[in-house]
């Protein structure tokens, strides 16, 4: 088939170890993605440790619905990825790319929903700084803390939606084959996003609940 | 694609099963860790949070990244970056937890 | 040796193939080197791109060791002596060591080494070389907006809260960088496991491939911790958030932690790829296997993974518990376990050899000395009463640099005048070379040997003025300095000289074993004619030394396509 020979690329012998080198290439790179997050998960680990008392009235403040909300539509996403994976194996063309474009819906929700939040959050000047309605210094860290984990993590959700948006793309204008490597590096790269988050949801969101 | 291809091509809603149940037990284990944050069970309410979110990362990596089906070397990599991760945060708790 | 012979037929390439253009000959526009996604030319361009920004590290450090001729100063106000050795750090640290190797020998010989046609990702390649060019151009718009002086460390509360200089622009040029770094990592570790030729298996890679594939390991795992750090950093500075800041519970020592949890597995990053080097010379200069091969494989893992757990001794003093400072104590004596296994089997690599002096082989003789005293001094700074006297002192600059400038400089120098051949298919002056190689040497000992002594004597290092009793010291290791601006400039002519008006090189001048050799000098495109098959180990030199005869076996044939 000739789109499946076009998609073959220099200097792989074939599509299949390609894809397996595509995939192995992700993982690797998600390895070190792990220990980019890991630096800042070290940190709130090794605060919260110092700080008990304080992370612990700090995070009372977070808010649960929005965080669950988000949550919930990353979870969704992470499906509707997995089954434009299996759908791309199974060289459905159509139902690829719909569910490319659910999980991109949702990934963009995800986004609106975190901006909505990020508002209520700085309209109650949760910002470290001037104006930060909580008196104990160390609660500042922990805000701190919050809003470069989930900024960062957003950044890396906004790069997983732009890329999947032009790889939908792609594969509607019949630039690439489903069955092209792609799939299995932007599904694994979007299950990672989301990996992320299920992490920092217990550790922003369910602290100081009781 | 040959006739026979058509036939034997699985539907969307054939490949979603699998996901979806995966989906369902992910939004139950959700739940679940809402709830026990609330509940009265200091110190361990984190700890059984991080618990929860570990089975929720462990079946999307078995189920939805095809973790079981990789290759070794692949499984290798990914329990790599966790190994670093574990050491990094360890080796850092030595210096904290033992300073006077 | 290096007589043009072409006694040494290429067993799977007729004659009338080796006519065949190069990849040089691939494009003679600006755009064909800029888009390309060829590994040899993306090697070039970082060779390129990291000379220049060696000299402009080396002119940084020029100006320091002038001014540090004069106790008390001549020429420099603080501020500018502080902003020059800082400038010097990161760029020899980010723009010119951590690529050195890898970039450039790893680029270009990686793939013929496994007998690939390229890496696994070209145009990720691609996209890496313009990520350190973007990482580049942020540095130099650090030198032109005033400089930073916080050191190459960016320690808070100096660099987030009272430094004037350009942070935030050093910080994003150097996590740009790092991103260079990981996707080199990235590319060469899929490589290795995946393009490796028929035959090709693990234990049958030149040492040189597995000092890629581990320092690939180590970059990849590494060099994100580099970027937190260095965003945090920025997060305080910029938008003032609390990180490491003591007046809201934070901790500056945290910093620290997260920082050299990267930096000094960036010195592994540094040597791994030196000591890989070195293993090939001393093979083909000694026309000997190099004694223990499963070991060297070993010691190279053990080295990039063990390395990752000793970042603590960076910070014996900084107020780390007494705990974490056996710990990592310990750990750090560890380490120099499996280098010293690797300073042994080159020795009794060349025990019995033939030994031949050519520049390669002095500079690599040079790697093997200094390393050897380098790493020696680092036990010493391993211990921690012994740091604790010694910390920020010159002892430690002098300790690292023998390392970094004694080892992997004189190991890049060594790679360069081996491979040159292949990569630009024209020899280049021996005389010069080996005067070149003897000039450094000398005059790297001149420099830091007083070091050492100073610092055991109790001169600090960053200091612009110091007391008049060191002066003597400062004065010869400045001497020094200017040999090996002599030293480093000569290269430049006579390497640049042989572009032009070299001898063309054969295929294998150095009738060295190895996949590189048997393509032609420069290689085509793809690399090679005809996929190799590998069947035999590496190393294949004579048993007792004696030179190759043509005519001998090599270790590969022809598979026909």
């Amino acid at each position: 088939m000739s789109d499946v020979s076009a998609a073959v690329r220099e200097p792989w012998p074939d599509l299949t170890v390609q894809r397996q080198g595509v995939g192995l290439g992700i993982w690797v790179f998600l390895a070190s993605e792990v220990l980019f997050f890991g630096a800042l998960i070290t940190a709130y680990g090794i605060y919260r440790s110092i700080h008990p008392a304080a992370f612990l009235a700090a995070a009372k403040h977070t808010e649960l619905v929005y965080g669950t909300i988000n949550t919930v539509l990353l979870l969704t996403s992470s499906v509707t990825m997995t089954v434009a994976l299996r759908a791309a194996e199974a060289r459905l063309r159509r139902a690829t790319i719909g569910c490319l474009a659910v999980t991109l819906v949702l990934g963009v929700g995800f986004l609106l929903c975190k901006g909505l939040e990020y508002r209520d959050d700085l309209r109650e000047g949760f910002f470290p700084g001037a104006g930060f309605p909580l008196a104990d210094p160390p609660t500042q860290l922990f805000w701190m803390l919050y809003w470069i984990m989930t900024g960062i993590h957003a950044i890396h959700l906004s790069a997983g939606i732009l890329v999947v948006g032009v790889v939908a793309m792609l594969f509607w204008r019949r630039v690439l084959p489903v069955q092209d490597s792609t799939m299995e590096g932007i599904a694994t790269y979007w299950h990672f996003v989301d990996t992320v988050w299920i992490l920092l949801f217990p550790l922003l969101y369910l602290v100081g609940r009781i | 694609m040959s006739e026979r291809e058509q036939r034997h091509r699985p539907t969307v809603w054939q490949l979603a099963r699998e996901p979806v149940l995966v989906w369902a037990a992910l939004l139950v284990l959700l739940a679940i860790s809402a709830v026990l944050a609330h509940a009265p069970i200091a110190p361990f309410n984190a700890a059984v949070n991080l618990v929860i979110a570990g089975v929720m990362i462990g079946l999307l990596a078995v189920f939805l990244m095809n973790l079981r089906m990789a290759s070794a070397l692949v499984r290798l990599v990914a329990a790599s970056g966790l190994f670093w991760l574990v050491f990094m945060v360890a080796l850092t708790f030595t210096d904290y937890l033992s300073r006077p | 040796m290096t007589e043009v012979a072409t006694d040494m037929t290429l067993p799977f390439a007729p004659v009338e193939e080796t006519g065949a253009a190069s990849y040089l000959d691939e494009g003679h526009t600006i755009m064909s080197w800029l888009a390309t996604t060829d590994h040899k030319r993306i090697a070039i361009l970082y060779a390129v791109s990291i000379t220049i920004f060696f000299f402009i590290g080396g002119a940084a450090i020029a100006l320091v060791r002038l001014e540090l001729i004069e106790p008390h100063g001549w020429f420099l106000t603080s501020d500018a002596y502080n902003r020059l050795f800082t400038l010097h750090g990161i760029i020899m640290v980010w723009f010119f060591l951590v690529p050195s190797i890898p970039a450039t020998m790893g680029n270009f010989l990686l793939p013929l080494m496994i007998g690939a046609r390229d890496v696994a990702f070209p145009r990720l390649n691609l996209l890496s070389w313009y990520l350190y060019v973007i990482g580049a151009a942020f540095t130099v718009y650090v030198v032109i907006a005033g400089g930073v002086d916080t050191g190459w460390t960016f320690y808070p509360p100096l660099s987030s809260n009272y430094a004037n200089g350009q942070v935030v622009a050093a910080a994003a040029g150097v996590f740009v960088v790092g991103f260079s770094s990981i996707a080199t990592g990235v590319n060469f570790i899929v490589t290795t496991h995946m393009l490796r030729a028929p035959g090709m298996t693990w234990f049958r890679l030149p040492l040189f491939c597995w000092s890629m594939y581990t320092v690939s390991l180590v970059m990849v795992l590494a060099t994100p911790v580099l970027a937190m750090s260095l965003l945090l950093i920025v997060a305080e500075r910029a938008f003032g958030l609390p990180v490491f800041d003591a007046a809201h519970g934070g901790d500056p020592v945290l910093f620290q932690h997260i920082f050299w949890f990267y930096s000094h597995p960036a010195v592994y990053i540094m040597i791994l790829p030196a000591m890989g080097v070195v293993s090939e010379i001393f093979a083909c200069f000694a026309r000997r296997q190099v004694f223990g091969y499963a070991f060297m494989v070993y010691a190279l893992l053990a080295i990039a993974v063990i390395g990752f757990m000793v970042w603590g001794h960076h910070m014996f003093v900084a107020g780390q518990s007494q705990l974490a400072n056996l710990v990592f104590s310990f750990l750090s004596f560890m380490v120099a376990v499996p280098s010293a296994i690797k300073v042994f089997n080159w020795i009794a690599t060349m025990y019995r050899g033939q030994i031949g002096f050519e520049a390669p082989m002095l500079y690599a003789l040079g790697f093997l000395g200094l390393f050897t005293i380098g790493g020696l001094t680092g036990l010493f700074l391993a211990s921690v009463p012994i740091d604790v006297a010694t910390t920020d002192s010159y002892f430690v600059v002098a300790h690292f640099h023998t390392i970094m400038v004694g080892g992997t400089v004189s190991a890049f120098m060594a790679g360069i005048h081996y491979w040159w051949p292949k990569v630009t298919g024209r020899l280049y002056h021996e005389f010069f070379a080996q005067f070149a190689a003897i000039t450094m040497f000398l005059g790297f000992n001149v420099t830091f040997l007083p070091q050492f002594v100073m610092g055991w004597q109790g001169m600090p290092r960053r200091y612009h003025t110091y007391p008049e009793v060191f002066q003597v010291w400062h004065v010869i290791s400045s001497l020094g300095a200017g040999i090996l601006v002599v030293a480093y400039t000569l290269p430049l002519i006579y390497l640049g000289w042989s572009l032009f008006r070299g001898e063309r090189a054969s295929d294998n001048p150095w009738h060295a074993t190895g996949l590189e050799w048997q393509t032609p000098s420069p290689p085509p495109k793809e690399n090679f004619h005809h996929v190799p098959v590998i069947d035999a180990e590496p190393y294949m030199y004579h048993e007792t030394g004696h030179p190759r005869e043509p005519g001998e076996p090599t270790p590969v044939r022809e598979q026909g396509e």
